[in-house]
Order: C-alpha cells, then structure tokens, then sequence
C-alpha cells in the first residue's frame, strides 16, 4: 500500500533560469501590464454592450467579442503570474480580484437597475423591519429566519440610506470579495504550495455560477459558512498525537475487521501545515464559531444544516478535534425551529419532507423539470449540468492523480461527500442540486486544481499553463451562459421601475397586485400592505389553465370582494420570462395584451415601453403615460 | 509573539467617533455610508481578533469581518426581539464593544506578560 503523506508545507523547488536579468525583469512585468491591458479593454467593451438586443442565451449573446479577448489576456497573464518562480501573492491575488469584477460586477456595469426579482423583495423584508421595528413570522418564511434583514435594516439606519436598492447592483462582486478571506484560508489549510491555493481560488470564481451572491441571507450566510469550516480546519485538525492514538484504535478494532485495518491509518493522516495554536486562541475561536452559528441560524433555513453536515463529517472521520460542534450547531438549530421559526414549520413540515428520501423526486425537481422552455433556454440549463459535470471530472481526476503521487487530502473528500445526502432531502424549490454544488464548491476546486499542480515538482512544464488557460476559457464562456443564461427576464429596465411605482403610487392598502409571471421587481417597498398573486404560478388549488388567461377571467380574479381593489402589472421582464421558461406557448402573451387593452372591463391606467398597469374598468380615471 | 499593535486601536478609536458624529449627528452626506459599513464590518471584530495573537493579516482581516457582522447582527436581533428597536442604541452597544476592545488592547500593549497569556 502506497505511504499515504499530508502535503508538505515546501514548496521551493530549486530550477535553473538561464535567463538574464533584463529578460527576468521584463518576465515580472509582463503580468502587470497584461493584466492592466485586459483590464482597460474590458472595460472599454461595456458601452457597446445592448440589453435590448438579448436572447435567450442571455447576456452572452450580446457580449462583443473584445470582452472575451479580455478575458483570455487576463487568464494568459495570470497563468505567467502563477508560473513565475517566486510566486508574488500581491499579483495573482490582483489578478482574482480583476477577475471578480469582471464576471460579477458586468450586470452592475451595464444595467441600469438592480437586476434578478428576488432581490427585489428581499429589499422589501429589510424595508418593513426599517419602517416598523419588528417582525411578523406569517407574512412569509423569510419572517421565520429574519437575522439578515434585521442586521441590513440596523445598517441602513445608520448609513443613513433610504432602501437597499441604493447599492444592491454591487452585491455579488462585495460578497465574492469577502469569501476571498476565508477561501485562502480554506485551501491554505492542507497545502503549502501557493499555486494550488491560487489556482483553486480561480476555478472557484470561474465555476460560481448559482447566483445565491446577491442581496440576500443565503449569499451572506455562504460567506459565514467559510468562515466557519476556514477556523475548524486551520486550527482544529487532528494533529499527529492524536492520529497516532487513533492508529492504536484502529488497529485494536482491526483484530476483529480487517477493512477497518486498512482504512485506520488512512484516516489518521493528518492535514499539513499545522498551524499552531494555543488553548486559549482555540477557546476564543470556539468563541466565535459559536456566535456566527448564531447568526447562521437565525439567517437562513438551509445553511445551518449544510454547516451541519460538513463539521460532523469531518468529526466523524477526526479530520476535526471541536467535536462538540456538531452537537452546539444541532441545539441551536433545534432552539431556533422550537422558539422562533415554529409558525411556518407547523404550517409547512410537510412541503418539506414529502420528498425525504425520494431520489427520482428530487431528481424530477432539480433537473428535469428545468429542462423545459425554448430551446436556447433548455440549452443553457444543459450547460449548468455540463459546467457541473465538468468542474467535479476535474475534481475527479485531480483527487485520482493525487492519490497516486501520495496526496490523500481526506479533508477535502469527506467535506464534499458530506453534502450529498441533501439530494434525497427536501428538494428546496428544485434547487437542491444548485445549493448542493455551490456548498461543495471549495473542496471541488482543490481537487481540480491539484489536478495542475499534483506536487510541487509538477506543473513546471509548458504544458501546464497551455492547460490551465484552455480549461479557463471554457469555463468562463460556460460562466456567461450559466450565471447570466436567464438575463433577459432577470435584468429590469427604468420604464419598468416606473410601472411598478406607479401601482404602488394608486394601490389602496390590502388591494391584490396581479401580474402575468413571478419575474418583475416588485414587493420592495409596503411589502405587507399588499396581497401578490402571478397567473402563471398560482398557488396550488388556484392554478389556472392557459384558456383561462383571458380577460373575463382576470377581471373576475380582480373582482374578489376580499381586496378593496386589485392591479394587473404586465412589464417585459415577465412576458420574457414566460417564453424563456415555456410557460405560456408562443404567441399567448401578446394575444392576451392585446384583448385586454380592448376589454370593456379593463382599464389601462399606466403604460409606457416596457409596462402596464390595468385596473377594473368601473375604477381607473384614464391612461397615464 | 503578539498581534496586539497601536495601529488599530487607533484606527476603531477615530472610526467610532466618526461614526457617531455622522450617526447621532444625522449627517446627510455621501461619505456617511461608507464611514458607517467601514465601522460595521470591521471594527467591532478587530477590537477582539487581535487577542487571538493571529498574525497573518488575511486570516486576522476574514475573522474580525466575520466577528464584527455576527455581533452586528446578535446585537439588532436581540433588541429587536426585546421590543427595543433603536438603531442609535444599537450603534452605541456596538461602539461601546469597539472602544473597550480597543482600550484593553493598549492596556495590553505595555504588558510584560502578553505572551505568558498567550502561551497559557
């Protein structure tokens, strides 16, 4: 049996460098100016890109061809950054955050308003708990697990900002800026050689593609989940005392099971370099674990579980010496779902177990029923599972060729094993496989970039960073059509602002805000002074057929004698959705548009480009445009 | 070894002052949000991370922005849910938490047995 080792803290490796020191000067440099020429390039693209023009492709189909030249000179200088004898971190640390902006902060570039509608109403939870100090947990769920919005709302108070709109746009490069931290530190942790960490770090931003980085508890709550696994494996792995007793075990266990002789000594290989720590460093560490599992509980439903998952695993396979944490983490989700979230548990235990268990469920829910739409649609959800598939073949075979050159990294494995269970759990919306891949995300990127830099004697070659640059470009087109493939329904436009305003402007209190699809940016402001309700997803024992969008129907829906009166919002981001998605089939919008502008019992009270808003006919007072 | 400096006591001690100024004072300016989310994310964690003797500034930097959100976040939940809602009470909870930080660490600075504490 190979001598399983933990990679070793060195990473000098003494290579002969005939060049002169002119040449080596300008070697240094050239990184620095490519990167800055990539940079400049990229940025003079962003004018020409038109959101008008999209397809469903997305964002990609309208991207100038200069932006992808950018970025191939931004992967060419980062791969001669990487290969460069002394790695300077200042450099490719440059480079990842280059990087960052330009694949999450181009929507904030090019658009005009806040993009994706969810972030929209997660502005309005923070925007009720501002205006009324409190939370009320039967509004929604998101008043369950309010921590993210209660801390945003205290934030904004003091920064003195009106709404989180004001800065939501930037959202996603801040948060991929904060995981930085604790990413390093993560991949830092069980090697010493720089260009794996780096390289790891850019295949991480290369392959987040989820889009849960927004203004959001989940986008906050992923980066308080990397804290917490960065601590627990900087400071707390086993250290060889321990493996060693633990080998004694094993070995005693393996008088009665061979197998267990056999695995013992591999799981107590420990995780090199150790950094040193102090019982009272490790005590106030504990400390602040247990306050961000605080926080996490109190933010987001699925998170804690995640957090859960992988520090039990990583107990259980004593890649962890905190084994008290699995335990602390359990009490406090329990103490949460008992005292606070028990309102909407108890109305919803069982949408979120109905599917425990059920592989073809979740399968149904988290793939194929995403596979529908029109076909550019259905061509960007195959790229999200090739991207996927793609990303863990690389991890695959990174972790293969690294257990043949000695390298277990059992850490890694046992973390992004962890999280597969959640598959057969509740299927989340059918987003189950999407939070399954993005809490694996870091170990995956490991694995894949050890599959470059196997030990630090490999990938001085030529070859490497041939590879690595044509593995970057593929990921990053991937990038642009699996981040930004749904584009055109997710980004708004200032006419549809102006629509939605504008109803909010006339609605009565308690009145029913209709609209055609889910996908427009509403629910911002007075959130729980409204009832909303989408013809294409009505909740279930409501649902209408596609005969029934019509205006007889709709003016009957609005007529309901619950609502003191009821608006119709029709913008283009939802009737982009529908066709997109495949809700509606070709044609059906601008049909219904159509009647109902010509309907006796319509009225069309505002309209402008890309917005109406319809009121009952008996109501309106005439069209503003 | 100590990772206790003078540098970000001073640093906390002028960002709590300009943040109560731009705070308490109701300041309308463009500069308010940032002085106040520079205040949020960083210096209730870096009155507390330096304790732990971490001296690599990017593990230092990823725990006090962590610590500091988590203490934000702990201390408007709490009083929201004590019925106590005042952004201005919680700000002062928070720079209290600063200032005392910041205050032990100069105290600490000039002790003879910073590493006797952190080799306990």
């Amino acid at each position: 049996m190979r001598q399983m080792v933990p990679r070793s803290p060195t990473t000098t490796v003494a290579i002969r460098n005939p060049l002169t020191s002119v040449a080596r000067w300008l070697m240094a440099l050239a990184p620095v100016a490519l990167m800055v020429y990539a940079t400049i390039l990229w940025f003079v693209t962003l004018p020409h890109i038109d959101l008008g023009r999209m397809d469903d492709l997305g964002l990609i189909s309208v991207l100038p061809l200069s932006t992808f030249v950018a970025l191939i000179i931004l992967t060419t200088s980062f791969c001669m950054a990487l290969g460069q004898r002394s790695l300077r971190t200042w450099l490719v640390l440059a480079h990842v955050v280059v990087l960052i902006f330009m694949l999450y902060g181009i929507a904030a570039l090019v658009e005009e308003v806040p993009r994706f509608a969810h972030t929209w109403h997660k502005v309005g939870v923070t925007e009720y708990i501002s205006r009324t100090g409190q939370v009320d947990p039967t509004i929604d769920h998101n008043f369950n697990w309010p921590g993210f919005y209660i801390m945003s709302a205290f934030m904004l108070e003091i920064a003195g900002l009106d709404s989180a709109i004001t800065f939501a746009g930037w959202v996603p490069v801040f948060l991929n800026l904060l995981y930085l931290g604790p990413l390093v530190m993560i991949l830092r942790s069980s090697t010493g050689d720089q260009r794996l960490v780096w390289l790891g770090l850019w295949f991480f931003y290369l392959t987040n593609w989820i889009s849960q980085d927004y203004f959001s508890p989940q986008g906050l709550t992923y980066f308080l989940y990397l804290v917490i696994l960065a601590v627990l494996m900087t400071w707390f792995k086993v250290t060889a005392p321990e493996s060693t007793n633990k080998r004694r075990s094993s070995e005693r266990l393996g008088r009665l099971n061979n197998l267990s002789r056999k695995i013992g000594p591999w799981l107590a290989v420990p995780d090199a370099p150790n950094v040193p720590s102090t019982p009272m460093r490790r005590a106030g560490l504990i400390i602040i674990v247990v306050l961000i599992s605080m926080v996490l509980v109190a933010s987001h439903q699925l998170t804690p579980f995640a957090v859960l998952a992988s520090i039990s695993a990583l107990v259980v396979f004593n890649r962890c010496s905190a084994r008290g944490m699995p335990v602390l983490v359990s009490v406090l989700v329990g103490t949460w779902m008992a005292f606070v979230a028990v309102t909407y548990l108890a109305g919803h235990l069982s949408t979120q177990t109905e599917n425990l268990g059920q592989v073809e469920a979740s399968v149904a829910s988290n793939v194929i029923g995403r596979l529908r739409g029109s076909p550019q649609h259905v061509l960007v959800v195959n790229m999200r599972l090739v991207m996927t598939l793609a990303i863990w073949l690389l991890a695959l075979f990174g972790g293969i060729r690294s257990l043949r050159n000695g390298y277990w990294d059992l850490t890694y494995a046992v973390w992004a094993a962890s999280l597969l269970p959640f598959l057969v759990s509740a299927h989340y919306g059918g987003e189950m496989l999407m939070r399954i891949y993005m809490f694996a995300l870091p170990p995956i990127v490991f694995f894949a970039a050890a599959l470059f830099f196997t030990t630090p004697r490999t990938g001085r070659s030529w070859r490497t960073p041939l590879a690595i640059g044509l593995v970057s470009v593929a990921l990053f087109v991937g990038f642009f059509v699996t981040r930004y493939g749904n584009e055109r329904m997710d980004y708004f436009t200032p006419d549809e602002i102006a629509a939605i305003d504008h109803a909010y402007t006339i609605a009565e209190e308690n009145s029913l805000l209709l609209s055609l699809a889910p996908y427009l940016p509403w629910k911002s402001q007075d959130y729980e002074k409204f009832r909303y309700r989408s013809l294409t997803d009505m909740p279930s024992g409501e649902h209408l057929e596609i005969s029934d969008l019509n205006p007889d129907t709709i003016a009957k829906l609005m007529q309901n004698k619950k609502y003191p009166a009821a608006y119709l919002i029709i913008t283009r981001s939802q009737k982009a959705g529908v066709e997109l998605l495949g809700k509606l089939p070709s044609g059906t919008v601008e049909r219904l548009e159509h009647d109902l502008e010509n309907s006796p019992k319509l009225e069309l009270v505002f309209a402008n480009d890309d917005g109406k808003v319809f009121v009952l006919a008996n109501r309106g007072a005439g069209i503003r445009r | 070894m100590t990772a206790l400096t003078a540098t970000w006591p001073l640093i906390i001690a002028v960002s709590s002052l300009g943040t109560a100024i731009v705070t308490f004072g109701d300041v309308e300016s463009p500069v308010r949000p940032l002085i106040a989310f520079w205040f949020l994310l960083i210096c209730p964690g870096m009155a507390i991370v330096p304790f732990l003797g971490i001296r690599e500034g990017i593990s230092q930097l990823t725990l006090a922005i962590a610590l500091s959100l988590a203490l934000d976040a702990l201390v408007s939940i709490s009083l929201l849910y004590a019925g106590l809602w005042s952004p201005d009470i919680m700000l002062a909870v928070l720079i209290s938490v600063s200032l005392t930080g910041a205050a032990l660490q100069i105290l600490w600075l000039g002790r003879d047995h910073e590493q006797d504490w952190l080799a306990l």
